[in-house]
């Protein structure tokens, strides 16, 4: 089933992501990721570390508490409702340097607040190649709004990234 | 929710542009406002895509097997009595369904008969979604004592003994052992654990005879599935509408009504139906708690999918289990990573709303009569009770007014397809034959 591309948001300041998000429609824009309170997607001090190898392309958001970035990009991209897929994540410092994947423990989830539900499946989340974690199984079964969490473990401390996904 | 349609109303809103349909009603021109953003929405509703690979199911494709499971859906010899087959539920002349309110096997069962048109798109199935195969799907209701109440070893035994299904068997599976081979078997046997003579007689077996009636009984159901996969319809008036939409068409398709497409618009906007009954099988083929209680008492009886996970876990005939034909795969893997917790108390599955006008009684318990009932239903969430804290929240009394649910109402009449091949509608003639004699000998 293919339920068009997502539009992905950053949590933070959902009014003027609204208006961003009106935008865009207008002019057609098919999957946009709005960053309020991280670095931007093309920033370069992220885009110029040499140790972002994988994933080449996809979404940067911050950890709420600003200790970590997060990159993933969806495998299919862009995102289809009620479809299964996977993601690819690094995490990273704030300065853009990866974190191998042996330093922390990466959880994700998915949910929509406002249905009082997540997703009906629990992902799973291995390592690929060192740096890059795959997370395997992921379904977004309604259209709507979800948030996307990325809880990431270091030295038993605990921090979440998140963002919002639209699924129209 | 409400946060949601306030964000859907701004990008309605916000959209200038919209597209007006011409049509004739009653020898008038009347027009049907449809936005952008609502044809967007109701294109991804239309046109059941080609029927996916059922990769659990090697035979799934193959014109054999689909000829054999012709033959086993319309065998009452499958049941234990010999007087039920599958269309006992599954009536071709009711659109694979029975007409009742709950079905009725040689017990009543709890549940309303889902149609088995389109079902082969589905992810899961039954209304508590306990078995993730269309073939898993077919073998269960064989065995249990309340609906068919036939058994794997007799089913087996069958094969091996009818010259008919032997032949159509071996053109598909390979070759079968001869009936002096299987001659120590008992005449029934199963191990499910609501048969206790059967199981008793399961337990006698050797593993080896057990495996190799496992293996039949398994191959019956692959059968089956690769015939109900043929148990598709073909263009709805609304598809043919939308199709018309891409095309620039403003007139509208026979069947598809002014009414009908305030009605689809209603299905996507102010309504907000396509949450759960979303994409082209018009159902998410997930799991929802609609506020429908029990038949004789006013609390949520049925587990729904807080059992059926568990059912499915345990089921040896799932996706990911020995007997498929491919346990590896991402589908199948689904049904170990499922979540399971008291928020699926009560979910039943989302029923496709493809041919709905063909399916009544509706809800999982055939409460409601008609598509009105079911669209007051929504309205007001009359009766509803949605059973704690922890349950989703996704439903509001929708407040629709005689106009918008006669509406809606059109939009679901046109969903309607056209029916299967006919060939597959009515039994092939060797298994006329098996009814009859079956029929012959149970009367004397």
């Amino acid at each position: 089933m293919s339920i068009g591309p997502p539009t992905i948001l950053a949590l933070k300041n959902l009014t003027h992501i609204l208006a961003i998000v009106y935008s865009l429609i207008l002019v057609g824009a098919a999957i946009t990721l709005v960053s309020c309170a991280s670095p931007p997607e093309q920033a370069p001090a992220v885009e110029s570390q040499a140790q972002i190898k994988k994933p080449s392309q996809g979404h940067v958001i911050e950890s709420n508490a600003g200790g970590y970035l997060v990159r993933f990009k969806p495998r299919p991209d862009p995102l289809l409702v009620n479809e299964l897929c996977d993601l690819e994540v690094q995490v990273m410092r704030p300065n853009g340097s990866v974190i191998e994947t042996d330093k922390v423990v990466l959880f994700a989830d998915a949910a929509m607040p406002h249905h009082g539900h997540g997703m009906n499946v629990v992902p799973q989340v291995t390592s690929e190649d060192g740096d890059v974690f795959l997370v395997d199984g992921m379904l977004f079964h309604m259209p709507g709004r979800w948030e996307l969490y990325f809880d990431i473990t270091e030295d038993d401390v605990t921090e979440r990234a998140q963002c919002v996904v639209f699924f129209e | 929710m409400r946060c949601f349609l306030r964000i859907a109303a701004l990008v309605v809103l916000a959209t200038p542009v919209v597209v007006v349909v011409q049509a004739q009603e009653d020898g008038t021109t009347n027009s049907a406002p449809l936005t952008p953003t609502q044809q967007t929405r109701l294109r991804r509703h239309a046109n059941l895509p080609a029927l996916s690979v059922d990769a659990t199911n090697a035979y799934a494709n193959r014109e054999e097997a689909v000829a054999l499971g012709h033959h086993l859906f319309f065998d009452p010899r499958l049941s234990g009595s010999g007087s039920l087959n599958c269309t006992s539920c599954h009536d071709p002349n009711k659109a694979f369904t029975d007409g009742r309110k709950l079905a009725q096997g040689v017990g009543l069962i709890n549940r309303n008969t889902p149609t088995l048109l389109n079902a082969s798109h589905h992810r899961w199935f039954y209304w508590d979604g306990r078995i993730d195969t269309l073939w898993g799907q077919a073998l269960e209701p064989i065995e249990s004592p309340q609906e068919m109440n036939g058994d794997r070893v007799a089913v087996a035994r069958l094969l091996i003994q009818d010259k008919s299904l032997r032949q159509a068997y071996e053109k598909v599976f390979g070759s079968l052992p001869t009936p002096s081979e299987v001659v120590e078997w008992p005449a029934h046997g199963t191990p499910r654990f609501d048969r206790p003579e059967e199981r008793d007689a399961w337990a006698s077996m050797s593993a080896e005879d057990q495996a190799l009636a496992n293996k039949i009984f398994v191959n019956v159901g692959k059968a089956i599935a690769a015939y109900e996969r043929k148990l598709l319809t073909g263009p709805s008036p609304f598809d043919l509408y939308m199709q018309g939409l891409e095309q620039g068409r403003t007139t509208l398709p026979e069947g598809m009504t002014p009414a009908a497409v305030r009605g689809a618009a209603l299905f996507v906007g102010a309504a907000n139906c396509r949450m759960c009954h979303v994409g082209p099988l018009l159902s998410d083929s997930e799991f929802h708690s609609v506020g429908i209680v029990g038949n004789d008492g006013d609390v949520m009886q049925l587990p729904g999918r807080f059992g059926g996970v568990q059912k499915l876990q345990a089921n040896p005939f799932r996706a990911s289990g020995s007997f498929s034909d491919d346990a590896t795969n991402k589908q199948a893997q689904l049904a170990d990573r499922l979540v399971v917790g008291p928020e699926l108390w009560g979910q039943m599955r989302t029923p496709s709303l493809r041919n709905v006008a063909l399916t009544a009684p509706y809800m999982h318990n055939g409460q409601f009569d008609t598509l009105e009932e079911v669209l007051t239903y929504y309205s007001t969430l009359e009766g509803a009770i949605f059973p704690g804290h922890h349950q989703e929240a996704i439903l509001e009394p929708l407040g629709l007014t005689d106009q918008e649910r006669a509406d809606l109402k059109a939009f679901l009449i046109s969903l309607t397809g056209t029916p299967p091949e006919a060939i597959y509608l009515s039994p092939p003639a060797a298994a006329e034959d098996s009814s009859q004699s079956a029929t012959s000998s149970s009367s004397q």
